[in-house]
């Protein structure tokens, strides 16, 4: 049998299976027919059917063309299941696709779970993502994985239905799960195991799992809590130095007739160690800081070397430069065990006088001192400098940065250290030398790959270009560039390569850029799910993607961006459905949750200013120091009507205001990112004015317009209604000024914010413009004309040195209707963010028998601020000096030093004086102290009003403390 | 119970036409069809000299073969390893060649097993594929120590004057190549192993056809 192959006799010999026999039998056949699918609904189109199959009528049948299609249908990710039927006919053969649909997961709703687990515990337990395939045994897996998760929060008893809708318009499936659960159990007596060494009561105690010690029983179990009880158990056995204890959780026995869960608790409480660190004079909180051991709850010598390390680099950091540490361990403590010994030698305190900078030609040497955390001494912030061998290793990377990310790829930076510079004992100094070797350049740069009609938009976005500095850094960027114009184009699958060579130039390098975009993806669809009573068109107004464009990523994470902002979905999901599939055309889902309709808010708090002083009282116009409790209580609504618009009311009761305001707000109003609108009605008694209560009742109406990041328009319509009461003037004007006055007001305001940073800024400009106008057409009594403008700016003029200056100017001008502007309407200022020389509001005119303001028509103000860190990195202070007042008139308007007489108010207060600014996550806490040389003396009256009008009250001379004090939030400006 | 409505449909239709193929197994956008596994038999058993198994067993073993194939190349171009030059190939192809009394025996065999020269080395340049991911990515990271072949030296050892009493056995530095060259195989095989039970779990693969999962 040479030639043949050798079978065992008894073997068959080779054949195939029934499928491939079919096949076989149709290899080469003629197809006759169009090809034919079943169903004839298909999920793709005929062109999309046609692209995929590799063969058509008049085509010869080819296994490998048949298996290649199967796998571009299949790869289009639209289908489930393929097949393939070939019937014969006379002439050639029909070729039939059989198929069935994919669906996609849509929304998931999970029912009836009390938190814990919360809402996003649950859904990431299901496992199903948003537009990923559906396969039905999916839910029998999430339900698992859901009853796993709540059976650690104390739900042993679940009953869960599911519920699977499936929409084959989207070709996406809901999927609801419906559960019911026990009562959460609770916990049981723990069983304790092992060589705890301590009472049972104590342990159990330290867990926290019982409630008041046990007198109402146990907690409820969750996982959150029984963890957080082994951790206690932990910390306990910490505290009483048994470090290396060790508590672990053995067992969880649930009983079904209690449902109560026992946990076991394995415990071996080691033995003590004691840790000593003598000469270091470092507290036991900041040793627990610095050695591991106490976070690890082991003794290993690696933790023991890593203390070591960490006192050290501690020490360093403090100016003990020659800090010598050296651990041992030593078995007996006074009730046995180990005790740790960190000895301590920290050496005499250094001080880090000099940083010099050499050898750099391309930045400054303030430049680099901007990248630097090395900070020589400077009193007071740093009395011995900031140096450590860490900081300075990390500065060195820092200015290596600075330099490579400017094309200088061989610079060489070497820190050189010298003790007692200048023959100080103790002194360090350190050198820092650059070499900055050649600057590489980019000679040309080439993008491959892309079509010609691209290159221009793409040119735009580079940041690398020819003769510019070449770095990885700006690679890097214009990768990311790059590929975000393709995937706001669709092409979701682009991909960057780059290639650098030599130039012909000495340090000069020619870029290439490769880009592949790959095939472009276009949205079929925007699905939108979970709108229940949000309107439709709410959302849909806001979808940036549409129907038939290319599928842009951008818009994507833009539009969930803008739904976010409209502040009524609790959480926008998006994804695209079938993301791994080939498909040309790509459904975009939005899947939301409604947020809750309504919230409330409770405040309490105090208000300690000088608002003292007794409501009837006379005697001290300039108010004394008074304490105010403030009780606040808001409920907003929102998504009102479904329309995504919000519907607030916010109250506030104190001794010096009551107030309550319904606002009506819609953002992003006729669905602009930029416009928003707000309604408020307003009922206000504030008497933060000493001289009278003003009764406010006004509505008004705004709408604001954000013009660029930097500048913003708001107009608005105001109306109000008020009336005072407990006016503190001269009898003879009371009739004049405490009649009820309306007025309509038309305003608009413009706001430029150039700061680097609002609550804090170091360079920037700020500037304000509000200008308004009661015109009779609008139902004002009094007529008159408003404009207030601020502009303030900031100066870094040195590394932490900022001056700022700040100015306002207010004018207010009556053009008709009765006599003299509205004593409400009129400008007050004085107070913390204004002039520190006064009180708030007791800038300006007063009434010139009782002495309180009674506000003016002209503001001058201006401050300036030298701001400086004073100690750390936190402590920062302020000197200040703020220069004038609220003046009758515009033409009062002075800047003369000198009070003439104690009737005249139209002179520029001074002041000078000193603030500290403790850095918040908020912004600082302001305390400022002010000193005014002629603050202003008036008369003013001792006695009631009631002594007043009898006539019984002694007019003396009173005056505005020079001394005044200012507590708050923020910068003064 | 997925794919019951394909099932029915297809008995029906079947009254008609004959199924030609299906897919058997989806590994995420990647399918293997049921003439796939057909061809890997059919391959395999050509390769081997052995007639072609129908068995279940066989097809299990041989749908697990093209799914491991299609992991590896999968992980291939993920990473861009080089695919093994045609010239290997085309070596690969002559020795099993060679392996065939004659050219006329070769290719009877090829019509005997229903598959042509360029399936063969499509299945080839597959397999080299594989054995070049693993020496690429696991093989730097193998090293058999000498105490590791000293033991299994030891072993063998007493098998040997057991099985061969009388025969004296290979030296320990005559044999240390070999048996360095079978640790290693057995240490590549388990992380090769490690590895595609990783990569299973990190894509989706359907058994469509249930038996063969």
């Amino acid at each position: 049998m040479t030639g043949s192959i050798a079978w065992p006799q008894s073997s068959p010999r080779p054949s195939g299976s029934p499928l491939f026999e079919n096949a076989r039998k149709y290899e080469g056949r003629r197809i006759i027919a169009p090809i034919q699918f079943d169903p004839p609904d298909q999920p793709l189109t005929h062109a999309e059917l046609r692209a995929a199959i590799p063969f058509e009528v008049g085509s010869s049948f080819d296994i490998d063309k048949l298996r290649q299609a199967i796998q571009n249908l299949f790869a289009t990710g639209r289908f489930a299941d393929i097949a393939v039927d070939v019937a014969s006919q006379d002439s050639g053969i029909v070729v039939r696709f059989i198929t069935q649909r994919a669906f996609f997961v849509g929304r998931v709703v999970i029912r009836g779970i009390k938190p814990p687990p919360n809402v996003g515990e649950q859904s990431s337990a299901t496992k199903l993502r948003l537009g990923y395939p559906f396969q039905p045994s999916d839910t029998v897996q999430a339900t698992e994985s859901l009853e796993t998760l709540l059976r650690g929060d104390g739900f042993y008893h679940v009953t869960m239905h599911t519920q699977t809708t499936y929409h084959p318009h989207t070709e996406s499936v809901d999927i609801e799960f419906d559960t019911q659960t026990n009562k959460r159990a609770r916990f049981a007596e723990p069983i304790i195991t092992g060589l705890p060494e301590r009472s049972r009561q104590r342990i159990i105690r330290s867990t926290h799992w019982m409630r008041v010690y046990g007198l109402l029983g146990w907690r409820e179990i969750t996982e959150s809590r029984l963890n957080q009880g082994i951790e206690n158990v932990r910390r306990y056995y910490e505290n009483h130095n048994l470090l290396n204890s060790r508590v672990t959780l053995t067992r969880l026995d649930y009983s079904d007739r209690t449902n109560s869960v026992t946990p076991t608790l394995d415990i071996q409480s080691g033995t003590p160690v004691a840790i000593e660190a003598p000469g270091s004079r470092l507290s036991q909180g900041r040793l627990k800081q610095l050695i591991p051991i106490f976070q690890e709850h082991s003794i290993d010598p690696d933790l023991l070397v890593e203390g070591q390390h960490n006192l050290q680099q501690y020490l360093l950091g403090e100016g003990y430069f020659n800090a010598e540490v050296s651990y041992s361990v030593k078995q007996g403590t006074p009730h046995g065990g180990e005790t740790v010994t960190y000895r301590v030698n920290r050496g005499e305190r250094h001080k880090f006088v000099r940083l010099q900078i050499s050898g750099n030609h391309y930045f400054t040497t303030r430049t680099i001192r901007e990248h630097l955390y090395l900070e020589p001494a400077t009193f007071p912030r740093f009395p011995y400098g900031r140096f450590s061998e860490i900081y300075l290793t990390q500065d060195v990377q820092s200015i290596q940065t600075l330099y490579t990310s400017n094309g200088f790829q061989s610079v060489r930076v070497t820190p050189h250290t010298i003790d007692n510079y200048g023959g100080a004992t103790n002194h360090l100094a350190v050198f820092i030398d650059i070499q900055e070797g050649p600057q590489w350049l980019v000679s040309s740069l080439q993008i491959q790959g892309v079509p010609a009609t691209d290159l221009s938009a793409l040119n735009a976005r580079l940041v690398s270009s020819a003769g510019q500095p070449y770095s990885q850094a700006s690679i890097s960027d214009d990768r990311a560039n790059l590929l975000e114009y393709y995937y706001n184009n669709g092409y979701l699958n682009a991909t960057f390569d780059y290639s650098v060579t030599l130039a012909s130039s000495p340090n000069q390098v020619g870029i290439v850029y490769t880009i592949h975009p790959g095939d472009q993806k276009f949205v079929r669809n925007v699905l939108i799910t979970g709108l229940y009573t949000t309107r439709a068109s709410v959302v849909d107004r806001r979808i940036e993607l549409t129907k038939g464009k290319p599928l842009s990523l951008t818009a994507e994470t833009d539009t969930q961006r803008r739904l976010y902002e409209l502040g009524i979905f609790a959480r926008v999901n998006t994804a695209i459905q079938n993301p791994d599939g080939d498909e040309v055309s790509k459904n975009v889902l939005y899947d939301l949750d409604e947020a809750r309709h309504y919230s409330l808010n409770v405040g309490v708090g105090a208000q300690i200013a000088r608002i003292g002083g007794g409501v009837t009282s006379l005697d001290n116009p300039a108010g004394s120091t008074g304490f105010a409790p403030r009780f606040a209580f808001g409920i907003t609504r929102i998504n009102f009507l479904g329309l995504g618009q919000t519907l607030g009311l916010q109250t506030a009761v104190s001794t010096v205001e009551q107030r309550a305001a319904l606002t009506y707000f819609i953002p992003q109003f006729i669905s602009h990112d930029n416009l928003s609108l707000a309604t408020t009605a307003l009922v206000d008694n504030s008497s933060d004015i000493r001289t009278y209560t003003a009764h406010r009742r006004e509505a008004s109406i705004q709408l604001g317009q954000r013009l660029s990041r930097a500048y913003t328009m708001q107009y608005r319509l105001v109306f109000r209604h008020v009336t005072l009461s407990n006016l503190k003037i001269d009898q003879l004007l009371v009739p004049l000024l405490s009649q009820p006055e309306t007025v309509g007001l038309a305003g608009i305001s413009v706001i430029q914010d150039k700061r680097d940073d609002p609550t804090d800024a170091h360079r920037g400009i700020y500037t304000t413009a509000d200008l308004s106008y009661a015109p009779a057409k609008l139902g004002s009594q009094t007529q008159f004309a408003r404009g207030l403008f601020r502009n303030s700016t900031y100066y870094s003029i040195h590394r932490y040195l900022v001056f700022a200056r700040s100015t306002q100017f207010g004018l207010i001008s009556r053009t008709g209707g009765r006599p003299s502007i509205p004593l409400a309407e009129r400008i007050y200022s004085g107070g913390s963010t204004s002039i520190r020389a006064f009180p708030d509001f007791q800038a300006g005119p007063r009434d010139l028998t009782t002495g309180f303001p009674l506000g003016g028509n002209a503001l001058l103000i201006n401050s300036l601020e030298l701001r400086f860190p004073l100690y750390g990195d936190n402590l920062a202070a302020v000197l200040f000096q703020d220069a004038g007042n609220v003046y009758d008139t515009l033409s009062d308007v002075s800047l003369r030093f000198r009070q003439r007489n104690l009737q005249d108010f139209d002179y520029m207060v001074q002041d000078i004086g000193i603030g500290f600014r403790y850095r918040t996550p908020i912004g600082p806490l302001r305390l400022d102290f002010s000193f005014s040389p002629n603050a202003p003396r008036f008369y003013g009256l001792k006695g009631t009003e009631q002594d007043y009008l009898n006539g019984t009250a002694i007019s003396t001379v009173q005056k505005i403390n020079a001394f005044q004090f200012h507590f708050s939030l923020g910068q003064a400006f | 119970m997925r794919r019951l409505p394909l099932v029915c449909v297809l008995f029906c239709l079947s009254l008609n036409g004959e199924i030609v193929d299906r897919i058997a197994i989806a590994i995420g956008r990647q399918v293997v069809t049921e003439l796939q596994i057909d061809e890997e038999l059919r391959v395999a058993a050509f390769q081997n000299h052995v007639p072609i198994s129908e068995d279940l067993e066989a097809r299990r073993a041989a749908a697990d073969r093209i799914v491991t194939q299609l992991l590896v190349s999968r992980e291939m171009q993920l990473s861009r390893y080089p695919m093994p030059p045609d010239g290997d190939v085309d070596r690969y192809l002559a020795q099993i060649r060679s392996s065939f009394a004659s050219d006329t025996a070769y290719h009877q065999g090829l019509d005997a097993y229903r598959i042509n020269e360029t399936i063969l080395k499509r299945h080839l340049a597959d397999q080299l594929a594989i054995l070049s991911f693993v020496e690429l990515r696991f093989r730097p990271t193998l090293d058999v120590s000498d105490s590791e072949i000293r033991s299994f030296y030891d072993r063998e050892l007493a098998t040997w004057k057991t099985d061969h009493p009388g025969i004296p056995a290979p030296s320990f530095d005559a044999a240390r190549p070999a048996i360095r060259k079978t640790l290693t195989e057995k240490d590549t095989d388990q992380i090769l192993d490690a590895w595609l039970e990783e990569a299973r779990k990190q894509v989706n693969i359907i058994y469509l056809d249930k038996a063969l999962r």
